[in-house]
């Protein structure tokens, strides 16, 4: 079927305009900003400058704490996916709950968790320096270096590839297992021959994600000491006045990244081959025999690492403020509770009415594929980088928006389009474009097509959408710390700053639990309301 | 009487240096009238149908509805202005709303009394009382399809058009929602164009069909001519089973071998051509001498249909009571009854 | 009945607009009648006496809490049109640096001269505030007192292998104390003092709190740092096992070098006045007093008390420091980022 609704290349190319050239002036804008400052004085000078710093070591690392990430990760998110949608586990529904729970804590925050735990005279250490007889304060295991801060990111990073792939597994036909497993394939040889592999667009897509995510990170690799090109950027944005070395430094994370990114887009773009079966029965659960016990010590293990222990150890460190600390520290740091949540509403807003313009106009086949590649592009843009091209080139070119809390929704938009774009078109996906052309056809102009029939029917989504929006928004630390104007701090930045002035003290504990509850809180209501469901077509 | 719709030559193609999906396309339809618009998924037919309702513009050519100009070179006016119904294949019924607020979605500008006044009268005529609280999830898929018919035709537009309406109903529902269609139709006295690949939803609904191929129209007529008298080979072919069977013009007839037809084109002598054969019109008798062999034989219930070979080895098809039930090999003899014969060019000469 | 959906999306969308436009512009027109201090210093140790300074002044102060490295970007990339008002920084080589790119406005006042003049801008750009001294902290359960390093040169010794820690050169004071070695004992001294210590397996850590931390906690004996992460460390948890050395202190010796913490009136401060009274207060007894308990630093003006006195802290003029001025060390930090921004990267 042709494009469905009538448009001349010329009003569509204007369109493509109308939206390429804002959201290239926004994307490509701090990254030309960054590229000019870190290249203003040749590539030669750059490259003396940052001869020995010791970028391929760095970046190797980054990549092996990538790998390490995305591998622990899989290792949390496939099997538990696995056993809260096919096993007859007892509690499976629970796991199904709870699974994507951990997304509600900022990895950061994870990392002051472990931190705390792992800390050499910590709980974790003392037990085990007494047990195993050594002095009082000896650090037996630590959690700092690449593996510690694997470990900290794929315990908040592994629903997603725990959600991606319990969605797969829901909608697979499960005929074709019944097909193997009549041709005399043991279970197991089923799961790694038939299974896995028809997952492997779900996993892929969830892994390139964590992978990017640990990637670009700042905020743990900067808590748990691991160098990477982040952590050397920030340390010369905040210790130095040159520009050419962390812009530099900048554009190859920069264009590392998209290479990854396009690498993804590879594999992604062959679809999906998922086998969705409008409405097949479920699969026959797998009784799990001997297996239950270990299965939900497993399940159990996972979960409490990555939500009972950094809730437990928040709560207990906040515990030690007396009520009336408590009270005068959070009325204190009521301004910044509210700035973040007032700046991450409206960023989710707009971020999910750009989408689904966006979106929209792109499944109706009224716009080019330029818009959302542009801003797949801001998506890789780390945070620590995209806050600086942001400052400088804002300030150069459009001072007006500099110094304002706005610069702050513009950086969540280049951050945030994307992953907003993939929750607005798979409830686009749903609506049939011949009911807008239905609507058409009785009176109704294009406007009053969208708000009478397009927008009603994707509302469902969107509020999905928007959640997720809203947390990333809400928890986003990197980009943040550097494109807040003075006087709109947020909690993650009130977060770090007061871990980096004291370490994990009482208050800083205090305030990680009130952002994990300003974050959980709608998500929480989220996966109620989804429950219940919405009786639409 | 003036023509509620008409189409003078229009054109449309979705990319430029593309195959054109409608091309040149002229047609007339009367108030009242149903004209089917039939062929083969790809044929152009729901472009048109888009193309006169508004959700595409055409490239060239100019529609007219009730005597006003809605698209040519220089204008355009939206589909929400032109005051066409439109039924679509998949019903397009909006989930948040329920039957009623379905119907009533096309009436807004009108006030709240008659809006449900009409919601009511389309719900009496598509016989869906009782339905309009229920939401479109919970309705059959026959019923999905008369409250699309109903929303349609609530507005009052005096046209409708249908973009295969039936057919993701099964057979059975199809058949009989054929009649209601066209009853309901013809009492509120709509002008429809009707858009199918189903010949007899053609044919049983509309009063005429014009038959479309390649964006172009090949013929247009009432649905006895379009049967019995194609215009062109793919007509002949596409409407109904046709065989065609080599033959020449000689003197006042076209020779086959099996027969002479009477040359009601008109060829020039010496002329290679091809007569149409429907098998409805092939009577077999069994004959130890006859000239052709059963090959094959298809029960059909109330018909079978048998393959014949010829002794030019041409194949032809014949539909029999299954009174008589002839084995597979009976030579037989083969006796046509030649109105419904009708001869083309052949194929060869044509393109010469 | 029919809702008539159209009218109340719409009706949203426009209330969505305006609480958006509303709040951005009450934003905006709050910030601009506040002053606003750009401040590299810990804001839980500085907030008592900017709110001091916010009673004794009647003004609102926004502290924007940044690195000085980040802040003093930001001041060249607000040079049009400033933000700031106030700087508020660690060492003196940030204010240097903007002094020569013409970034700061002078400020004078009779209390400045009550301060040695080797702490002072020679053309008042900048304002000294306190000062703090670059110290050895040491654990006592893995060091006894008599075995303590007595000077920085000792920690390239066998013995301390593997056993000192340092914050990385995102610590201004870290800088700093390059910059003095670098100013008594010259480049080529230096460079091999830093590749033996490196070699020695001296460990970078992010910053000076993780210094102390890691002291305290045992993970490394010995912590090159700040006097006043002793007195924090034992604000924390007074049975903490921290020990603390003025290094260098011999006849011979360079002596312990002393940086004074720098404030600033930025160039084109909207709220100059305001700016000019708020760094008036800081350096008058009522207002430095709070300065220099609230962080533990020493104070550079008469008659105050020292803090961390009774626990071994010595007040300027009670060690042996090295004749420096400030400015000096400050115009050898570029050098010092150039010859070891590698090496003191965590």
């Amino acid at each position: 079927m042709p494009s469905p609704i009538a448009q001349t290349v010329r009003s569509r190319s204007f369109r493509d305009l109308g939206l390429v050239l804002p959201a290239a002036t926004l994307v490509l804008g701090p990254v030309g900003f960054l590229a000019w400052m870190g290249l203003s004085r040749g590539i030669g000078d750059l490259l003396i400058r940052t001869d020995d710093l010791g970028i391929l070591p760095t970046v190797g690392r980054v990549f092996l704490l990538a790998t390490a990430t995305t591998l622990l990760a899989a290792i949390m998110g496939v099997p538990l996916a696995w056993l809260a949608v096919r096993s007859d586990l007892p509690g499976r529904r629970f796991i199904r709950w709870l699974a994507p729970l951990p997304l509600a804590i900022p990895p950061y925050i994870g990392a002051i968790v472990y931190q705390i735990l792992f800390a050499p005279a910590g709980p974790l250490n003392a037990l085990l320096a007494h047990a195993l007889g050594l002095p009082p304060g000896t650090r037996v295991v630590s959690i700092y270096g690449v593996l510690g801060a694997a470990w900290v990111l794929s315990l908040f990073v592994f629903p997603y590839i725990f959600l991606l792939a319990a969605a797969g597994l829901e909608r697979m036909n499960p005929t074709l297992e019944e097909v193997a497993r009549g041709t005399g394939m043991s279970r197991w040889a089923v799961f790694f021959r038939v299974t896995l592999p028809m997952l492997r667009p779900a996993l892929l897509g969830g892994g390139l994600m964590v992978f990017l995510y640990a990637w670009a990170d700042f905020g743990v690799v900067s808590l748990l000491r691991v160098r990477t090109l982040t952590t050397i950027i920030y340390d010369y944005i905040q210790g130095t006045m040159d520009w050419a070395v962390p812009s530099g430094l900048s554009v190859i994370l920069t264009l590392i990244t998209l290479s990854v990114l396009a690498a993804q887009l590879r594999i992604m773009g062959g679809g999906t081959y998922i086998q969705v079966s409008g409405a097949t029965r479920p699969a026959a659960l797998v009784g799990m025999g001997g297996w239950r016990l270990p299965a939900m010590l497993f399940g159990f293990l996972v979960l409490s690492f990555a939500l009972g222990v950094p809730v437990g150890v928040l709560a207990y460190h906040a515990s030690r403020l007396s009520i009336v600390e408590a009270w005068a520290f959070l009325s204190r740091q009521t301004p910044f509770i509210l700035n973040s949540i007032w700046i991450a509403a409206s960023g989710a807003t707009l971020v999910i009415a750009l989408a689904l313009a966006i979106g929209w106009l792109q499944a109706r086949g009224r716009l080019g594929r330029g818009v959302s590649t542009l801003f797949q592009i801001g998506y890789a843009i780390p945070g620590t980088v995209l806050g600086l091209g942001m400052v400088g080139f804002f300030q150069t070119a459009l001072p007006w928006v500099y110094g304002s809390p706005v610069v702050l929704i513009l950086g969540y938009l280049v951050l945030f389009v994307t992953p907003a774009l993939q929750g607005v078109c798979a409830a686009l996906a749903q609506i049939s474009a011949s009911l807008e052309d239905a609507a058409r056809g009785m009176g109704r102009g294009a406007l009053a097509t969208f708000w009478e029939v397009t927008f009603p029917l994707v509302r469902p989504g969107l509020v999905g959408a928007w959640v997720l929006v809203f947390i990333l928004c809400m928890r986003e630390l990197a980009a943040t710390l550097i494109l807040r104007p003075p006087g709109f701090d947020t909690l993650p930045v009130r977060i770090w700053i007061h871990t980096m002035d004291v370490g994990p003290v009482p208050t800083a504990a205090f305030l990680a639990l009130v952002l994990v509850a300003v974050v959980a809180l709608p998500w929480l209501g989220l996966v109620l309301v989804g429950r219940r469901g919405v009786p639409l077509g | 009487m003036q023509p509620l719709i008409v189409l003078n030559n229009v054109s449309k193609r979705y990319q430029p240096g593309g195959p054109p999906a409608v091309d040149a396309l002229s047609l007339s339809v009367e108030p009242g009238e149903i004209l089917a618009l039939l062929g083969p998924s790809g044929c152009g037919k729901t472009t048109t149908l888009r193309l006169i309702i508004g959700f595409e513009a055409p490239d060239s050519g100019r529609i007219e509805i009730a005597g006003r100009v809605v698209a040519d070179s220089r204008q355009f006016i939206p589909p929400e202005a032109r005051g066409v119904g439109m039924v679509f294949q998949d019903y397009a019924l909006f989930p948040h709303l329920t039957v009623a607020q379905n119907i009533a979605f096309g009436l807004k500008n009108l006030p709240a009394d008659e809006r449900t006044r009409r919601t009511q009268r389309a719900l009496r005529i598509t016989e869906m009382e009782g339905m309009a609280d229920r939401y479109p999830h919970e309705l059959s898929g026959g019923q999905q399809q008369r409250v699309a018919l109903a929303r349609a035709m609530a507005p009052g537009y005096e046209a409708v058009l249908l973009d295969e309406p039936l057919s993701n109903l099964d057979a059975d529902l199809r058949a009989q929602l054929r009649g209601q269609l066209r009853r309901v139709l013809k009492k509120t006295q709509k002008t429809a164009i009707l858009v199918t690949h189903d010949q007899d939803e053609a044919f049983q609904i509309a009063d005429r069909v014009g038959v479309l191929n390649r964006g172009r129209l090949e013929q247009i007529g009432s649905p006895e001519d379009i049967y019995h008298t194609p215009a062109t080979r793919f007509v002949a072919n596409f409407v109904g089973a046709a065989d065609f069977i080599p033959g020449t013009v000689r003197g006042e007839g076209i020779h086959t071998e099996v027969g002479v037809f009477a040359n009601a084109n008109g060829f020039p002598a010496g002329t290679a051509v091809e007569v149409m054969i429907r098998p409805d019109a092939v009577t077999i008798l069994p004959d130890r001498v006859g000239q052709a062999v059963v090959t094959q034989r298809l029960f059909l219930g109330a018909d079978e249909v048998y393959s014949l070979r010829l002794p030019s080895d041409v194949e032809i098809h014949s539909n029999q009571h299954t009174t008589m039930a002839l084995p597979i090999g009976t030579r037989v003899s083969v006796k046509l009854s030649s109105s419904h014969a009708v001869a083309f060019a052949s194929p060869n000469s044509e393109s010469q | 009945m029919i809702p008539n959906r159209n009218f109340r999306y719409r009706a949203t969308l426009r209330a969505l607009a305006a609480v958006v436009g509303l709040a951005v512009a009450l934003a905006e027109a709050a910030f601009a009648a506040e002053l606003v201090v750009y401040s590299s210093r810990k804001e839980e140790l500085i907030r008592p006496a900017i709110q001091a300074a916010e009673k004794a002044l009647g003004v609102k102060v926004i502290l924007y809490t940044a690195g000085a490295g980040e802040l003093a970007r930001r001041i060249e990339l607000e040079k049009a049109n400033p933000r700031g008002d106030v700087f508020i920084g660690t060492t003196a080589g940030f204010a240097e640096l903007m002094r020569e790119k013409g970034l700061l406005d002078t400020f004078t006042s009779p209390l400045l001269n009550e301060i040695p003049a080797e702490f002072r801008a020679p053309d008042n750009t900048w304002v000294p505030i306190t000062a703090r001294v670059r110290v050895l902290v040491y654990n006592t359960n893995l060091v006894k007192p008599q075995e303590a390093p007595k000077s920085y040169f000792d920690l390239v010794a066998p013995r301390w292998k593997g056993k000192a820690s340092v914050a990385s050169m995102g610590e201004r004071t870290t800088v700093g104390w390059l910059a003095a070695i670098l100013a008594v004992r010259g480049e080529d001294f230096t460079r091999k003092y830093v590749a033996d210590l490196k070699a020695n397996g001296l460990k970078v850590l992010k910053n000076n709190t993780e210094v102390r931390k890691a002291v305290a906690g045992g993970e490394y004996a010995i912590g090159i740092t700040n006097h006043y992460y002793y007195l924090l460390q034992l604000q924390d948890d007074a049975k903490s096992p921290v020990g603390i050395v003025y290094p260098d202190q011999g006849p011979a010796d360079m002596g312990t070098p002393v940086f004074s913490i720098t404030a600033a009136l930025i160039k084109g401060a909207k709220n100059a006045e305001a700016a000019r009274s708020l760094l008036e207060f800081l350096l008058k007894p009522e207002g430095n007093r709070l300065l220099v308990e609230g962080e533990f630093e020493i104070p550079l003006l008469p008659g105050l008390h020292l803090p961390g006195a009774e626990k071994g802290i010595k007040g300027l003029g009670q060690f042996r420091r090295p004749a420096l001025s400030q400015v000096q060390i400050a115009e050898l930090e570029p050098k010092v980022e150039r010859l070891f921004g590698s090496a003191m990267t965590p």
